[in-house]
């Protein structure tokens, strides 16, 4: 009865890394339970590993949003556009858009440039509303208010006026 | 029950990859960040700065769309720029700065709550949860360089001459990184005599 000659160590690590180049390994691993099972724990831990990071990455990659904004500027400016180009288009966009919003402004008549068109600018009523604007505007501006500097000027007063009547007592 | 977890795995593989137009960027990041994201947090192993290279990774996908002539899958084409942006963060002194001052490490308690089975037993789920953790912890002891060739090879199960090319590294290089990545992992895991 001839003693079996398992894989060694060497052999097992050079069939788990390309089990194609290992046709004696592969042979051997075919009848004998022992290094198969060897292999198989291996393989099992592995397949642990990988099922369970990937499931943890999984996990970060649904709640880790991606930051979308230098994608988006791609679609915006593709790479063939270089720099300047984009200058010259705003450029032309300027000078195309100024004069026709000064075209469009020449065409329209002065109560819709100032924006007040629909107001009847001579009605009784506006008249009155104008009228007591401008009272209140006129009493605002002359309504009489202490001056600030007067609380600073009453002790100088008082001082030059005491300093007088001393004088005057000496004489 | 270690066969009965075998067979469960076997339906774990991973999903059809989905066709989507590159123009499509939304539909693009629903498909892929998962996967993207899970490979470039669990090389660098900073969470935040995962998101960040992630995000990088679309943009930067997105505006050379024109430039993918469809020679690989989407799937390897975005799995090349992430890796490309891994590499660069890698040399920056920025990296090794805030790596040191404020790295966000991957909470591995986090991890292995995030899957919910309701077709599996509380026992099986306890196992798979123990298993991901130990794997998880001794990927620690890795180096950036062969965490993330180890997870290209086994949680995206890309060949090594995939992984060759992907990386723009020799086939030999990636085996030997490949070989004491797995040595390690299993050493750590009790694998090993």
């Amino acid at each position: 009865m001839t003693k079996i000659q398992h894989l060694t160590e060497d052999d097992l690590t050079n069939y788990l890394i390309d089990p194609a180049s290992e046709d004696a390994a592969t042979t051997h691993l075919a009848e004998c339970a022992a290094c198969t099972a060897k292999l198989a724990a291996f393989r099992v831990s592995m397949e642990s590993f990988s099922k369970l990071s990937l499931a943890w990455s999984e996990q970060r990659s649904i709640t880790t949003p991606l930051r979308p904004t230098r994608s988006r500027a791609v679609r915006w400016i593709p790479n063939t556009m270089p720099g300047w180009s984009a200058a010259i288009a705003a450029a032309l966009l300027l000078a195309i858009a100024v004069p026709m919003d000064l075209h469009v402004k020449a065409r329209q008549s002065p109560a819709e440039l100032r924006g007040d068109a629909g107001v009847d600018q001579d009605s009784e009523a506006q008249i009155q509303r104008d009228n007591q604007l401008m009272r209140a505007v006129s009493l605002e501006i002359n309504r009489r208010e202490p001056s600030p500097l007067v609380a600073l000027n009453e002790p100088a007063q008082a001082n030059s006026a005491a300093k007088r009547r001393s004088d005057v007592s000496s004489e | 029950m270690q066969l009965a977890i075998s067979q469960a795995a076997l339906h774990l593989t991973a999903e059809p990859e989905a066709t989507c137009s590159l123009d499509e960027i939304d539909a693009l990041v629903r498909t892929y960040r998962p996967r993207l994201l899970r490979f470039v947090s669990f090389s660098i192993g900073d969470a935040d700065l995962a998101e960040s290279i992630v995000q990088d990774c679309f943009l930067k996908a997105y505006n050379a769309r024109d430039s993918f002539r469809g020679d690989c899958s989407v799937s390897t084409w975005l799995f090349g720029i992430a890796n490309n942006l891994i590499r660069d963060h890698l040399r920056t002194k920025k990296f090794h700065f805030w790596r040191k001052v404020r790295a966000t490490a991957i909470d591995v308690s986090e991890m292995a709550h995030s899957l919910a089975g309701h077709d599996r037993s509380p026992e099986t789920m306890l196992l798979q949860r123990e298993m991901a953790v130990q794997v998880t912890q001794s990927l620690e002891s890795l180096s950036v360089n062969q965490r993330r060739i180890f997870l290209l090879r086994f949680s995206e199960d890309m060949s090594p001459q995939e992984i060759a090319t992907l990386i723009d590294m020799p086939l030999n290089t990636v085996k030997t990184h490949l070989r004491r990545a797995l040595t390690n992992v299993r050493a750590q895991m009790g694998q090993t005599k």
